[in-house]
């Protein structure tokens, strides 16, 4: 019966191939709306982890003001369930390519995480993929006011893009420097916490323990803010998709089933022996040859536009409409589940019109099948 | 060599070489894609995942830089609950 579907499909090919592309441009875009929203979720999700519970700022009437960072410190140890609060340095300074984010860390990094990369020294920086883009040459210039002019040692690797597409890494004193800085003060204050769930609880404590006004970001708001664009991505994927699916199977209802010609054919089958069910079973076979093929090509391609860079970094610019990450590399735990669900969102529907359609054709006697002929 | 004759008067079936092809050529590809793909998700997944999440803990980042650098998307702790930046849309780019 395999062969003989496929006999069908050579028989009709101009109006399979439209079948073919047809469908495998409609998984293409539900695909890779659905799974850029389900990495963008999951990949949030596992980077949002390791970022710090609460971030304490200090604050006047003009806005932020840097903190004095033994004090602050020590003011923030004495709350309890703080663990191991940590002075930043870091601010937003022009770079030759558009703003940059320039970090320093007095703590020495594992090797782990260095991976045989040099910490920078002074007048040195580590930059991001964005950044080294931008550059020349080595020398790296920034700032307006406080410029400060470094030389490149190293690019941070493309992997790691999500975390430090745009990240300049360079010394404290460089930093203190160009951030406008007095060698005590920091930028703001980031705090761990021995329970997560209280951190929305422990945050007037924390307040309280500084002498001065602070203004303290949660980090399950910065989730919850991501998991809402998120979702609000997918939900729009789903919503444009619903119209599509509905034209899908107004297009096979009308041009590939429900013809005169093609009943006059079943007709002939049915005059020769056929039944009723090995005309439905050829048509179904029919539609598994060209429609599984056609939604595996458009989940492949989904799968492929929204994980491998720099596909991924283009469908990430069209998406969400911000940086353009050439490197990107999202999460794909999930991505099986959400491939599953796509596949049976428009290959059962496919199928299920295929068949309704196909019984009540060819559920005829053969003499009324062959009279719409449209030659007689 | 004699050939009975009911062998030559057999007729074989056509032989649809063509739609065998197709046949293979669909099966074929849909195979290579489902592999391609659970491959890539057995092999690729625990490879590309630790990376950018050491650096992020490492430097105490606060969110990830698909945005750029000074929008709020980037840097969260830079918006003030006070200030509304719908309307404001110069202060989305320059916190």
């Amino acid at each position: 019966m395999a062969i003989w579907a496929a006999r069908e499909v050579q028989r009709h090919a101009g109006r399979s191939m439209l079948l073919f592309a047809c469908l495998a441009s409609l998984v293409f875009l539900i695909a890779t709306a659905l799974l850029f929203s389900q990495a963008l979720d999951a990949t949030w999700a596992h980077l949002l982890d390791q970022a710090p519970d609460l971030v304490v700022r200090r604050i006047d009437g003009g806005g932020w003001v840097p903190i004095p960072a033994d004090d602050a410190v020590a003011y923030a140890t004495g709350v309890p369930g703080v663990l191991d609060p940590t002075p930043r340095l870091w601010g937003v300074v022009p770079g030759p390519g558009g703003p940059v984010t320039v970090v320093a860390s007095i703590a020495v990094f594992p090797e782990s995480v260095l991976n045989g990369m040099k910490p920078p020294t002074i007048g040195q920086a580590v930059v991001g993929q964005g950044v080294a883009r931008a550059l020349s040459d080595k020398r790296l210039t920034l700032g307006i006011g406080n410029s400060l002019c470094v030389t490149v040692i190293d690019v941070f690797p493309a992997d790691t893009g999500l975390a430090t597409h745009d990240l300049v890494w360079m010394t404290p004193d460089d930093a203190r420097h160009l951030l406008g800085l007095a060698p005590d003060q920091a930028s703001d204050l980031a705090v761990h916490l021995f329970r997560r769930e209280e951190e929305q609880a422990i945050q007037a404590d924390l307040a309280a323990a500084f002498p001065w006004p602070v203004r303290i970001s949660v980090r399950t708001d910065s989730v919850l803010r991501h998991r809402t664009r998120a979702t609000r991505l997918g939900g729009i994927a789903v919503v444009a998709g619903i119209p599509a699916l509905l034209a899908l199977l107004l297009i096979i209802t009308g041009t590939l089933l429900d013809n005169n010609g093609q009943r006059a054919h079943w007709g002939l089958l049915k005059s020769l022996g056929w039944t009723t069910a090995d005309i439905v079973r050829l048509q179904i076979n029919r539609s598994i040859i060209v429609g599984f093929p056609a939604v595996m090509l458009g989940l492949a391609s989904a799968y492929a536009a929204v994980f491998y860079p720099p596909a991924a970094g283009v469908t990430a610019f069209w998406i969400t409409g911000g940086e353009h990450l050439a490197a990107l590399t999202l999460v794909r735990s999930g991505a099986a589940i959400v491939m599953i669900e796509i596949a049976a969102l428009v290959g059962l529907p496919f199928l299920g019109t295929v068949f309704l359609t196909c019984v009540r054709s060819a559920a005829h006697s053969p003499w009324t099948m062959l009279q719409a002929d449209p030659w007689n | 060599m004699h050939t009975l004759p009911e062998e030559k008067n057999h007729r074989q079936p056509a032989p649809c070489r063509g739609a065998r092809c197709l046949l293979m050529v669909v099966v074929s590809t849909c195979v290579l894609l489902v592999l391609a793909t659970a491959a890539d998700q057995l092999l690729r997944v625990p490879r590309t995942e630790g990376s950018a999440g050491a650096w992020m803990k490492a430097m105490t980042l606060s969110a990830p830089a698909l945005w750029t650098a000074g929008s709020p998307m980037r840097h969260p702790e830079t918006v003030h609950p006070g200030v509304d930046l719908r309307f404001s849309t110069g202060l989305v780019a320059a916190p």
